[in-house]
C-alpha cells in the first residue's frame, strides 16, 4: 500500500509540474466548454415536438392534459395512424397514447399511457421520464380516491390541470421532472459542456498514460520493477494517479459548470463520474501498451479520441446524424458517457433506466485494463 | 552469493542465452565480457528478475529468484546500461523516490541518500537537476540508486558507456571501494581495462555462453605467448573477402579480420607472419600507415575464443 500511495503521490506531482499539463487539464476544456455550452444555450429555439393520442372520453382528456402541460415539448394530438408515422419519420420525439378505457387500466393498476418511440434521444429521456412521473401520480392519487369511482379520479388530473405547474414541484413525485423546461436547459448545457470535459479528460489522460511509454524506453520502469515494490503494486500505482488527476479535471469543470451554467448534479454523479474516469484511464493504458513510439501515441491518441468523440455525440447531438451513425454509436464509450451523465444532470435515480451505461462502460474497463495488464505483464 | 544453473533464454525460436552456468561468489568482482548481442544483457535481465528464463535456475544467496522474486532482488542493485532517472529531478529527489520505493523511511531515508550522495561525490550537485548534469555525473547518480538499500550483489551493465576519463575514474573508484567493503559485483563492459582494473575472475560470453572463465592470468594462459597484430591501413581496402581469402591462404589457415581498415590476427612469431603478409600488401598497393604488436591481454583471449574483437 505504501508503494501504491508513493506512486500515486509522485506521479501526480510530476504531472501537475508541467505547465503543458496545466493547460491541457483545465484551461482547454474550461475554454472549448464555455463556447459549446453556449452554443447549446443559444440553440434552444423552439421546444421538440411531441404527440398525444387520445380517445373522446372525459377521462381521457383529462389524463392527455396532464401530458400536455410539460412545456419542454411543443404538444400535437393525432390519431395513433399518424402519430406512427410522425415518429416513423423522426418528425416527432414521441407519441404519447392515453389507452382506451383508462380507468379499468388504473383499476389494474397498469400505465393508462402507451409511449411511441423511435430512438432514445435525449429528448425522449426527458419526455419518458416525464410520463413516468405522471404515471406514478395517478396510479397513487387513484389509492386515494378509489372509493369514489371514474367520477372521483377524473377530478384528480382535472385539479391538477387546474393547478400552476409550480404546485406541482411542491410534491415529492420526481422533482426533475416538474422543473420543465429551464431544466431540460440547463441538463442539455452541462452535458455538451461534460462532453468537452470528457474529450479533454480523453487526451490528457491517453497523453498522460504514455508516461509508461517514456518510462519503459528510459528504463526507469524496468527499475521499478526491481524494487521492493510488486507489478501489481506498480500498476495500480499508476491507475491510482491518472485516477485521480481525471478526478481533479473533472472536479474542476463540475464546480465551472454549476458556476457558469447553475447546473445541478444528481445522486450518482460521484461513482458515475468515477466508473467514467476508470474506464478513460483502462483505456490509455491499454493504447500505451500497444504503441511503439511516442510519436505514434500522439497521432493514435488523437485519431482515437477525435473520431470516437464525433462517433459518440461529443461535439453535437446524435438525434441530427443519419441512421448509421447512431448505431456505429452504440459502441462507442462516448456515447455511452454521454448517456449516464445526462441521467445524472437529470437526477435520474431509477436504474431500470440508467443501468445501460454503467454495465457498459464497466464492461468497457474491464477489457481495456485487460489487455493493458497483460501485455504489460508479458514484458516482464 | 549467486549462483546460476543451466539458464537459458530464446526470442523468436533464436537462441539468446544458451545453458549457462555461473558462480560467483560473496566479495568476488566478476567481470562478464562479450561483444554486442553477446547475451550479456539477457543474462543481467534474468539475474535481476526482469526477464524469465525459459529454463534453469538463478540463486541469489539462499532465494530462488525464479520462486520468490521479490525476495531476492532485496539483496541486488541493478546499474542499468541506460540512465534510468527522472531527467526533470533533482539528484535528492531522484535518490528520495528510488529509496522509497526500496522501501526505506522517514530519517533512515535522508541519512542513506547522504551517504550516497557523498559516496557518488555529488553532495555539492544534490539539488541540481539531473538532466544538467554531464553524462559522468548521470551515472554516478544512476549508480547511487542501485546502492540505496546497500545491496549485497550490484550489478552493472556497462556503467561507463559515453562518460569522460576523469568520470570513468570517479566511477571504478567507487566500485572498487564498494567491492572492498564487502558488495559482491557483477561487472559488464567492452573496456578491458575496467574490467582488468575491477574484477578478480572473468567470464567471456559469446552467443549466449561461457565460453571462459578465471582470472586474468589463467585467460591470458589460454592464449600463451599469442600476441595481437594490428595493420592500420591507410585506406580502406576495396574487396576485403578477397584479401582476406589472400591473407589466410598466405598463413597456412591462420585466422584474421578487417574492421574499419585494421587488419587484426594473433601468432605466437609475430615477425614470421608480418614478413609474409606486408609483400601481399605491397602488392595488392595497399598502404600501411601504422603496425601494432600487443602483447597477450584479455583482448587477446577474446580474439583466440570469438575469433571476433571485443566492440564488434
Amino acid at each position: 500500500m505504501y508503494s501504491v500511495l508513493h506512486i500515486i503521490l509522485f506521479r501526480l506531482r510530476q504531472m501537475l509540474k508541467e505547465p503543458s499539463n496545466i493547460i491541457l487539464l483545465f484551461v482547454m476544456p474550461i475554454v472549448f466548454s464555455l463556447i459549446f455550452g453556449s452554443f447549446a444555450l443559444d440553440g434552444g429555439g423552439e421546444p421538440p415536438k411531441a404527440v398525444i393520442v387520445a380517445e373522446n372520453c372525459e377521462l381521457c382528456g383529462e389524463l392527455s392534459g396532464l401530458i400536455a402541460k410539460n412545456p419542454s415539448f411543443t404538444w400535437e394530438y393525432q390519431s395513433e395512424e399518424e402519430a406512427r408515422t410522425l415518429v416513423a419519420e423522426r418528425k416527432v420525439v414521441a407519441a404519447i397514447v392515453v389507452e382506451p378505457q383508462p380507468y379499468e387500466r388504473i383499476q389494474a393498476g397498469e400505465a393508462p399511457y402507451r409511449v411511441i418511440m423511435n430512438e432514445p434521444t435525449e429528448d425522449y429521456i426527458v419526455l419518458s421520464q416525464f410520463v413516468r412521473g405522471i404515471i406514478n401520480m395517478v396510479l397513487m392519487q387513484h389509492e386515494v380516491v378509489r372509493d369514489t369511482g371514474e367520477a372521483g379520479l377524473v377530478q384528480v388530473p382535472h385539479s391538477i390541470n387546474a393547478t400552476p405547474l409550480i404546485e406541482l414541484q411542491q410534491q415529492s413525485y420526481q422533482a426533475y421532472l416538474l422543473k420543465g423546461e429551464d431544466q431540460a436547459r440547463k441538463a442539455s448545457q452541462s452535458t455538451r459542456a461534460i462532453g468537452f470535459t470528457i474529450m479533454f479528460l480523453m487526451f490528457t489522460l491517453s497523453g498522460t498514460a504514455a508516461v509508461i511509454y517514456n518510462e519503459r524506453k528510459d528504463f526507469t520502469w524496468q527499475r521499478l520493477r526491481t524494487t521492493a515494490a510488486t507489478f501489481s503494486q506498480i500498476i495500480w500505482g499508476y491507475i491510482g494517479s491518472f485516477w485521480v488527476l481525471g478526478w481533479l479535471q473533472f472536479a474542476v469543470m463540475l464546480l465551472f459548470i454549476y458556476i457558469v451554467y447553475g447546473s445541478t448534479w444528481g445522486l450518482y454523479l460521484v461513482p458515475f463520474v468515477s466508473l467514467m474516469i476508470f474506464m478513460v484511464v483502462a483505456f490509455s493504458m491499454m493504447l500505451v501498451t500497444l504503441i511503439k513510439s511516442k510519436k505514434q501515441a500522439e497521432a493514435l491518441s488523437s485519431i482515437i479520441v477525435v473520431s470516437t468523440c464525433m462517433l459518440g455525440g461529443v461535439y453535437w447531438p446524435l438525434d441530427i446524424v443519419p441512421d448509421m451513425m447512431q448505431k456505429i454509436a452504440l459502441v462507442i464509450p462516448q456515447y455511452w458517457m454521454m448517456q449516464g451523465m445526462s441521467d445524472v444532470a437529470l437526477n435520474i435515480t431509477d436504474w431500470s433506466i440508467m443501468w445501460k451505461p454503467w454495465l457498459i462502460l464497466s464492461i468497457y474497463s474491464i477489457l481495456c485494463l485487460t489487455v493493458a495488464i497483460r501485455k504489460l505483464s508479458k514484458e516482464q | 552469493m549467486l549462483k546460476v544453473e543451466q539458464l537459458s533464454k530464446s526470442y523468436d525460436g533464436k537462441s539468446i542465452v544458451d545453458q549457462l552456468h555461473l558462480h560467483i561468489k560473496a566479495g568476488e568482482a566478476y567481470g562478464l565480457l562479450g561483444p554486442n548481442g553477446a547475451g550479456k544483457s539477457t543474462t543481467i535481465g534474468m539475474i535481476s528478475g526482469l526477464i524469465k528464463p525459459q529454463s534453469g535456475s538463478i540463486m541469489i544467496g539462499e532465494v530462488n529468484m525464479l520462486q520468490a522474486p521479490k525476495q531476492a532482488q532485496r539483496y541486488i542493485g541493478i546499474v542499468p546500461q541506460e540512465i534510468a532517472l527522472y531527467l526533470k529531478m533533482t539528484a535528492r529527489e531522484n535518490l528520495m523516490f528510488w529509496g522509497r520505493m526500496y522501501g526505506l523511511k522517514g530519517q533512515q531515508l535522508k541519512q542513506r541518500v547522504a551517504e550516497v550522495l557523498q559516496i557518488i561525490g555529488l553532495e555539492d550537485r544534490a539539488n541540481d537537476k539531473v538532466g544538467a548534469y554531464s553524462g559522468g555525473m548521470k551515472r554516478r547518480v544512476n549508480i547511487g540508486a542501485a546502492i540505496l538499500h546497500e545491496p549485497q550483489l550490484l550489478i552493472m551493465d556497462e556503467p561507463t558507456v559515453g562518460i569522460d576519463p576523469q568520470s570513468r575514474n570517479h566511477i571504478l573508484q567507487t566500485v572498487k571501494q564498494l567491492n572492498e567493503q564487502g558488495m559482491t559485483i557483477i561487472y559488464t563492459s567492452h573496456y578491458m581495462e575496467e574490467v582488468e582494473y575491477l574484477c578478480t575472475r572473468i567470464g567471456i560470453i559469446d552467443h549466449g555462453k561461457l565460453l571462459a572463465e578465471g582470472s586474468i592470468e589463467q585467460l591470458q594462459q589460454l592464449v600463451g605467448n599469442a600476441t595481437t597484430i594490428h595493420i592500420h591501413l591507410e585506406e580502406a581496402v576495396e574487396d576485403e573477402q578477397d584479401l582476406l581469402a589472400k591473407l589466410v591462404t598466405l598463413c597456412e589457415g591462420r585466422s584474421f579480420t578487417i574492421k574499419e581498415s585494421v587488419i587484426t590476427t594473433l601468432s605466437n612469431e609475430p615477425q614470421t607472419v608480418l614478413v609474409r603478409i606486408l609483400p601481399l600488401l605491397e602488392a595488392e598497393h595497399i598502404t600501411i600507415s601504422k603496425i601494432d604488436i600487443q602483447k597477450p591481454n584479455l583482448e587477446t583471449v577474446f580474439l583466440h575464443l570469438t575469433g571476433r574483437s571485443l566492440r564488434d
